[in-house]
This record gives structure tokens, C-alpha cells and sequence, in this order.
């Protein structure tokens, strides 16, 4: 019972913001919701909550869960400044901001309680949903371009990922288990189901959820929704939303394993990030604009967990570490970013100069975190890549 | 000896005497009908004879830019229609030339009298008889496979390669198809024959007005005269052999009766002229019920609406979950060759509402409370409220027509029709691990999400992508039908709700991008890029 509280609350508050109208109001009910929500996050690890049916709360979901929500704190209260205005462009609908962002929260937190694949998809589409509007809050031209192309691909590819789903199920009935599309169910059924069914799923929910992932060559949507969207809304879909996604692949991943045969998932795995790695870099080099640079920053990280996860082992564990670094200190850098968007008004980086005398902290924290974000020692991304 | 060798000398000449003098009898008979519906009294039955003495007693006038291309036009018409004639069995009889694969034989002379129509319309240099050419010859391109796949359909159905077999009554060898793919085929055959007679809605026989018409434009320049005559004399002949092509489904279908007694046939040939006649179509009448050899389904369906299956009565399920997938598969197709935007919202509507039936028809074992829940919530969903929303994103963003689609309306349809065999294709490797009650389950759903990338990824229109996405859906939903019971209702609301609330933001999408842009070209969406 206590699981469906992290989903619940920020919904039921999502709920009560819709109707409120002030903004100071609506910013409490956001700061309240995210204080909330860590609290019960953390709550869930000292005192563990008994899975039910349909949801449960494993060593990854927990993982994941506690990111989402320290992220999301983080950006909740960067979002302050947003809301009251004092941004270089001017939203059109503030009021459906805040409701939008606590939807997301409960979204998100359905996708790591989720132990029914099923489940788990309408969660990743969910939050899907939720952040289109927030990425076109400011409808500029360019913001709609981003809002539809993300829209188009990631229903279009999640689509894909259901098929991959049924497939599983469709192989889970081959096996003396019976189908089912629970976790547990489909890790008992794995050893025995039809290969073809099993490499199919694989495929598509590897396509499905990597699209929404940004693996390349999927990831087309993802420079320029998140350069697009404002600041904090970048830093929950680079922090967040892409490791939801990962956890998607990863539970995937783990049937595979369990089925004793997970040589091609494996080397999927590796070939997608390897390509990933190699074309984000070559991508960022050329790159003018510093969000659009943090945005291929992401696909390149992404990149390197799913290299991590292919290759097993020791690696698996340095790509979650890294799951955690990488969404920590990008969250940071597109919040950061968001700062000096606010100081200077462009997102071009040939044109802002001078970061380091008039915000001072900003430069240095951007600094600090970009060398993190490289991979540079003594960061914690340094010993995650370095695993 | 002697005896038999007359007779059979007797009806070769018969057959031959009825195919030179009949044909001209069949558009009077169909002009004098179209009258009499029309409410006047109309032209003599015996008119188009009239007229064809009429005009071989004037003259010729050739252009000084003609050949013997031109002048051979019209005669090779008139030469392979009643060659054609000749291999087709009439009044229940053999044909005079009879081979095997004159099935085959039979299409390619009404493909070679079509060459050199077109060649001479092109001999003439006029650019509306271009026009009339290219459009005679595109639309033969998507005629002809048409033909050729129904012919060879009904040759697998008889187990044979020539007319011989194939208008035979079998009984038993039409129980091989299942009864609703010989629906299909015969639809598609009809439609065929609308296209190579130039009968409403294709073609307006009785005009020859440039701009509007593909057959008649080519005739234009065969001013009066012998030549004339021949077109029109050719245009009957064809007429006579492929209305007789039309007979094969009907004893195919279970019901027929073997054997045609003579008078009854009279009376059959009348009543379908009748239906040819009719200004309309659509419009079936029987002027004779009695055998079961005229084609006639209406009077076939039981008052709920879908066909009589046959009588083992098992098998009743699996017919109408046949039914149904075939019928999605062809609105996903009429989805893709169109370029109006509601009528691809409306096809994908009713795809949903074939969809909604389908836990019904696959005979999962769910309460019958549990049964009729899923059903009506499906069918609310996809074929109610979310083609709401999408016509009012429609109307909205004030788009009608798909302008110009990446690709052209014809290769589309053509792609289409490729994937839909590449999904079979498929589908054959990817076998359900249990006995489903359908073979086409798996091959329809892969076609249904093929063809929804194929509109996702061809059309310009921002609502047109909604709609391939909303296909795109409903062929992974066909899937999730074969796991009905591993899915719990609540689960499976969810996934539909999601796609609600999907569609629901991506019409807002579209809203503000329309009033943003003025337009929903994704094509103009194109600024972010490195």
C-alpha cells in the first residue's frame, strides 16, 4: 500500500495545483510535492514496503527512484525563478506548468515501482506525455519543432517497445511458466521460452526504449528537446527521463539473462553505445550552442551505460554508479545553464563572455561539473567510466 | 461420330456468331436502363447498331502527323477483344481456344489491345490525348496485377491454370479459400472491371470531355468514321468477355449449385445486366433468385450484418475473425490512398471498431461481463472519442487535403501493397506458439503496423502522421489481442487511455504549431538541425 503513495501524491497534487491559479500558491504545492516525495523515497529505504501485485520496489527501481527524486528536488526549486517571471522569454501558460511537472513526478515513479512490463510501458508513455507540454512552454517556433518531434518519435518508438513487450509475453507462453508479464513471472519462464520470440522482443524493446533513451541512431529528438525546454525541465529530461527509459532496457536485459542465452543482447548493447559514444562526440565538437552541447553530452553518456551494461559483470555495476553521477552532474549543468541563459539572454556560446566575473559561482560550479561530466578525476563520473 | 464432330463444329460457330453480333446489344441495353432510372423513355435497345452502320459509311480524316500507329488502334482493340472472347467459356459451354494458362493469355491480349490504344492516342502528339494516354496507362498499372492476382487466386482455388477449370462450379475446391477472401477478390475484381469498361465512377462512358476522363480522351482524335466504329465496337467487345470473368466467384461460393440449367441462365444474364445498368454501383438487385450462381451476397447476410459462414459450424469464429482482419487491412489501405485527411481519420475509426470486436471473434475465454466491457471500452475509445479529437484538430488547423505527399499517391499505394506481402511473408516465420483461430493474426497485425510507419514517414500533414501513429497502435493492439489473457483489464485500459491521452496531446501539439505557423507541414519544421 505504502508503494502507491510515491505515485499517488504527486498525481493528487498535480490535481489540486491544476485548480489553483496564483503563482506563489502553485510553486508551494510544487516545493511541497518534491519535499514530500523525498521523504517517502527515503523512508522506503529504511523501511521496506511489501510489493503487491502489479508493484514493487527491487534494488534497481530503489536505485533509480532516489534519483528521480533528488533531481527532481533540485529542479523543483530552480524552478522559483521561472515561475515568478524573470526569464529572457515569455511563457504563455504558467499555470499548467507546475501541475504538468508533479505528473511527471508520479509518471516517473510509477516506471521504477512498476514489476509489470505492461505497467512499466504505460508509465515510460506517461511520461512522455507529461513533458511535451512542459518542453513547449515557451511556443517559440523553434520550441513546437522540438515538442512535435519528440512527441512523433518516442509514442511512435514506446509503440514499438509494446510490440516488444507482447512479444515477450507471446514467448513467456511457450515455456512451462505460462505467460505472464510480471517480472518475477517472466524470469521464471525465461530459461525455457522460444528463441526467435525472445531475440524479437529484445530487438524491439532495445529500438523502443532506446529511442526514448537517445541511443543513436534514435536520438534525433533528443538535442532539441533539450535545448529547447527551459532549464529545469532540461535537467529532469536529461537527469530523469532517459534513465527511465535505461531501466525499461535493463529489465529487458534482465530477462535476457535470466533466459541463459544473452550473447546478441549484449552485443547489441555494446554496438548501440559504441555508435552512440562515437557520433555524439564527433556532434559536440561542432557544436555553437552550450545546451544543445549539454544535450549530445547526454546521448554520449548514455552511450557508456549501455556499453557498461552489455558488457556484464563489474561494468554493469560502474554503469549505474555512473547512472547516478551522470544524471547528478548534468542536472547541475543544465540548471547552471539555465543561470546564465537568464544573465546573458542567448544560448549561443560564442557570445557569452565574461561567466566568471558576473556569476562568479555559476562559472565555477560549471566548471567544476563539466570537468565532472568529462570524466575527469577525482569526480565521481571518472571512477563510473573508469569501472 | 460424325454426330458429335457437328455438334461440336455447330457450337464453335455458335460461340463465334454470339460474340460478333451480341456485343453492341450490351450498352444499348445499359443506355436504355440508365434511362428508364432516369425517368425518360430512352434510346432503342438496337441503337449502338444503328450507329455503328452509321459510321462506317463515312469517311476517314487522318492528321499529317499520324502513322500506322494510329490507324492500327482501333483495330487491334477490336482484334484482341475478340480474340479474348474466344478464350473465355460462354453460356456454360468450352471455349473455342482452350489451353492451359489461358488465364494468363487472357490478360495479356486485354493488356496488348490497351498498348496500342494508348500508342495511338500518343501517335497523335495532341497533349490531351497525352493526358488521357499517361492516365489510361496508370491506372491499367494498378488494374492489371489486380487482375492477374484474382485470376490466379481462382486458378489455386480450382486447382487448375485455365478457364476450363475455373468456371466450373466445384464445390469442393471453392472450400479451400475461406469465404471471405473470395469476398475480397471478387470486390477487387468488380472494381476492376469498372476501371477496363470506363463505367462511372472511373470514367463517364457517354462524354468526351478532355479534362475530366481517361478513356474517352484517347478517342477524341478518331474523328467519325470506320475508325470510330471500331472503338466503339471494340469497347463492347470487352465488355462481353470481362462481364463473363465475372461469373467465377459466384459458384465458388458455398451455395452454388453445379450445372446452370439454360433457362435459368437467360434469366440471370438479364437480371445482371440490370445491375450493370444501374447508375449506381452499389445498387444489387437479382432479377433472378432461383440458383445460386448470380452474385448476390446481400441476400446472403443474416440481419446482423456479417456473412453467412459456412456450415461447419465451428468454424463460424474463425470466419469472422477473418472478417474482421481482412477488413482492417483493407481500411489501412484505403487509409493510405487517400489524400483526404477525414477520410483517412474515418478508415482509421472504423479499424478501431473492427479491432473492438475482435476479443469476441478470437474466442478468448474471458466472463461475459469481462468480454462485453473490454469490447465497448475499445470500441468508445477507438472509434469514438479519439476521431473527436482528431477532426477537431482538423478543423482547427483548417487542413482538408493532404498536399502532396513526400510520396506520390500511386507509389504509395504500390509500397503498400509490398509491405502487406512482406508481412505475410513474415509472418509465416513467426508462428503463434498456440492454435490460433486465425491464420491472419499475425501476417494483419505486422501489415497494419507497416502500413502505419509507411504514413508516418511519406505524409506532410502533422494529422496525418497522428493517424498513421493511431494505426500504428492498433496493429500492436491486434497483437495484444493473441495475449488477451495474460493482460488484466485494468492494464489493458491503461494502454488505451495512454493512447487517448496521447492523441489528446498531440492535437494540442498541432494546435499551437497551426496558430504558431499557420500551417501543419512537418516539412517546414525543419529549422533545428546541425
Amino acid at each position: 500500500m505504502r508503494l502507491v503513495l510515491p505515485i499517488a501524491l504527486p498525481a493528487l497534487l498535480g490535481l489540486l495545483a491544476w485548480t489553483l491559479r496564483g503563482t506563489r500558491t502553485q510553486l508551494g504545492v510544487l516545493l511541497a510535492g518534491a519535499g514530500l516525495h523525498l521523504a517517502l523515497v527515503l523512508s522506503l529505504w529504511w523501511f521496506p514496503a511489501a510489493p503487491t501485485a502489479l508493484l514493487g520496489l527491487d534494488q534497481l527501481g530503489k536505485l533509480f527512484l532516489t534519483i528521480t527524486s533528488v533531481v527532481f528536488a533540485l529542479a523543483a526549486a530552480a524552478t522559483v525563478p521561472y515561475l515568478e517571471g524573470h526569464t529572457h522569454d515569455a511563457p504563455s501558460r504558467p499555470h499548467r506548468f507546475v501541475p504538468a511537472l508533479l505528473w511527471f513526478l508520479g509518471a516517473m515513479s510509477l516506471v521504477c515501482l512498476a514489476q509489470h512490463l505492461a505497467v512499466l510501458w504505460a508509465a515510460i508513455e506517461a511520461t512522455t506525455l507529461a513533458t511535451a507540454p512542459l518542453i513547449a512552454y515557451y511556443r517559440r517556433r523553434t520550441a513546437l519543432e522540438a515538442t512535435w518531434k519528440y512527441l512523433l518519435l518516442c509514442s511512435v518508438g514506446i509503440a514499438l517497445a509494446l510490440l516488444g513487450t507482447f512479444f515477450l509475453g507471446i514467448a513467456a507462453s511457450t515455456s512451462p511458466a505460462g505467460a505472464s508479464l510480471t517480472l518475477d513471472g517472466l524470469r521464471e519462464a525465461a530459461p525455457a521460452m522460444a528463441r526467435p520470440w525472445l531475440k524479437a522482443a529484445f530487438v524491439l524493446a532495445l529500438v523502443g526504449y532506446g529511442t526514448k533513451m537517445g541511443l543513436v541512431p534514435l536520438h534525433t529528438w533528443l538535442p532539441d528537446a533539450h535545448s529547447q525546454a527551459p532549464s529545469p525541465v532540461s535537467a529532469l529530461l536529461s537527469g530523469v527521463v532517459l534513465n527511465g527509459a535505461f531501466l525499461g532496457i535493463l529489465r529487458f536485459h534482465e530477462v535476457a539473462l535470466a533466459s541463459g542465452d544473452a550473447e546478441f543482447a549484449r552485443t547489441l548493447l555494446v554496438l548501440m553505445g559504441f555508435v552512440s559514444i562515437v557520433v555524439a562526440t564527433a556532434f559536440m565538437v561542432r557544436q555553437r550552442d552550450y545546451k544543445r552541447l549539454l544535450a549530445y553530452s547526454s546521448v554520449e553518456n548514455m552511450g557508456v551505460l549501455a556499453v557498461g551494461v552489455g558488457v556484464g559483470g563489474l561494468a554493469a555495476q560502474g554503469a549505474l554508479l555512473h547512472a547516478v553521477n551522470h544524471s547528478l552532474a548534468k542536472a547541475g549543468l543544465f540548471l547552471l545553464a539555465g543561470n546564465v541563459l537568464k544573465a546573458f539572454g542567448t544560448t549561443v556560446a560564442a557570445d557569452v563572455r565574461g561567466v566568471g566575473r558576473r556569476l562568479p559561482v555559476t562559472g565555477a560550479l560549471m566548471l567544476l561539473l563539466a570537468l565532472a561530466v568529462g570524466g575527469l578525476p577525482p569526480f565521481g563520473p571518472f571512477m563510473s567510466e573508469f569501472t | 461420330m460424325t454426330g458429335s464432330l457437328l455438334a461440336l463444329i455447330l457450337d464453335r460457330v455458335l460461340h463465334v456468331a454470339v460474340l460478333l453480333v451480341l456485343p453492341p446489344l450490351l450498352p444499348g441495353v445499359v443506355n436504355r436502363v440508365k434511362a428508364i432510372v432516369a425517368g425518360r423513355r430512352g434510346q432503342p435497345i438496337l441503337q449502338p447498331y444503328f450507329e455503328l452502320a452509321k459510321l462506317l459509311r463515312k469517311g476517314a480524316v487522318y492528321g499529317h502527323g499520324t502513322s500506322w500507329v494510329f490507324r492500327a488502334g482501333p483495330v487491334a482493340m477490336v482484334a484482341t477483344s475478340l480474340v479474348a472472347g474466344l478464350l473465355l467459356p460462354l453460356g456454360g459451354r468450352s471455349a473455342p481456344l482452350s489451353f492451359a494458362g489461358d488465364v494468363v493469355a487472357f490478360a495479356a491480349l486485354l493488356g496488348l489491345g490497351r498498348f496500342f490504344t494508348v500508342a495511338a492516342a500518343l501517335d497523335t502528339g495532341s497533349s490531351f490525348e497525352g493526358m488521357g494516354a499517361s492516365r489510361e496507362a496508370s491506372f491499367g498499372a494498378l488494374a492489371e496485377p489486380v487482375l492477374f492476382l484474382v485470376l490466379a487466386l481462382l486458378c489455386v482455388a480450382a486447382h487448375g491454370a485455365g478457364f476450363e477449370e475455373v468456371l466450373e462450379p466445384v464445390g469442393a475446391a471453392a472450400a479451400a479459400l475461406t469465404h471471405p477472401v473470395l469476398l475480397v477478390a471478387a470486390a477487387s475484381l468488380f472494381i476492376v472491371l469498372l476501371t477496363e469498361n470506363s463505367r462511372i465512377p472511373v470514367d463517364d462512358p457517354n462524354t468526351h470531355l478532355e479534362l475530366t476522363m481517361i478513356h474517352e480522351v484517347m478517342v477524341l482524335d478518331h474523328g467519325g468514321g470506320p475508325d470510330l466504329a471500331f472503338i466503339h465496337y471494340g469497347a463492347a467487345v470487352k465488355l462481353l468477355p470481362l462481364r463473363g470473368a465475372a461469373q467465377p466467384p459466384a459458384p465458388a461460393l458455398p451455395g452454388g449449385r453445379p450445372g446452370r440449367p439454360r433457362a435459368c441462365w437467360w434469366r440471370a444474364w438479364w437480371g445482371r445486366q440490370w445491375r450493370w445498368a444501374s447508375p449506381s454501383p452499389r445498387w444489387r438487385g437479382s432479377a433472378c433468385g432461383a440458383c445460386g450462381t448470380c452474385w448476390s451476397p446481400p441476400a446472403r447476410w443474416p440481419r446482423w450484418g456479417w456473412p453467412r459462414c459456412c456450415s461447419t459450424g465451428g468454424a463460424e469464429m474463425s470466419q469472422l475473425a477473418d472478417f474482421l482482419l481482412l477488413w482492417v487491412v483493407v481500411l489501412g489501405l484505403q487509409a493510405v490512398a487517400t489524400t483526404r485527411i477525414t477520410a483517412a481519420v474515418r478508415a482509421v475509426a472504423l479499424q478501431g471498431a473492427a479491432l473492438s470486436f475482435l476479443p469476441f471473434a478470437l474466442g478468448h475465454h474471458l466472463g461475459a461481463l469481462a468480454m462485453v466491457l473490454t469490447c465497448a471500452v475499445t470500441l468508445a475509445l477507438k472509434a469514438v472519442v479519439i476521431p473527436l479529437l482528431l477532426s477537431r484538430s482538423i478543423r482547427a488547423a483548417r487542413v482538408v487535403h493532404e498536399s502532396e505527399p513526400f510520396v506520390s499517391l500511386h507509389v504509395s499505394v504500390m509500397i503498400a501493397a509490398g509491405l502487406i506481402a512482406l508481412a505475410f511473408s513474415i509472418g509465416a516465420q513467426l508462428v503463434l506458439p498456440w492454435p490460433a483461430p486465425s491464420r491472419l493474426v499475425v501476417p494483419i497485425a505486422l501489415a497494419t503496423l507497416l502500413l502505419g510507419f509507411l504514413v508516418i514517414v511519406t505524409r506532410r500533414k502533422a494529422v496525418t502522421q497522428v493517424v498513421g501513429y493511431l494505426m500504428l497502435e492498433n496493429g500492436v493492439f491486434i497483437f495484444g489481442q493473441a495475449l488477451a489473457r495474460e493482460l488484466p483489464f485494468v492494464v489493458e485500459l491503461g494502454i488505451l487511455l495512454d493512447v487517448l491521452v496521447g492523441v489528446f496531446v498531440m492535437g494540442i501539439a498541432i494546435h499551437h504549431i497551426s496558430r504558431e505557423f499557420d500551417h501543419i507541414d512537418v516539412d517546414a519544421l525543419s529549422s533545428l538541425r546541425d
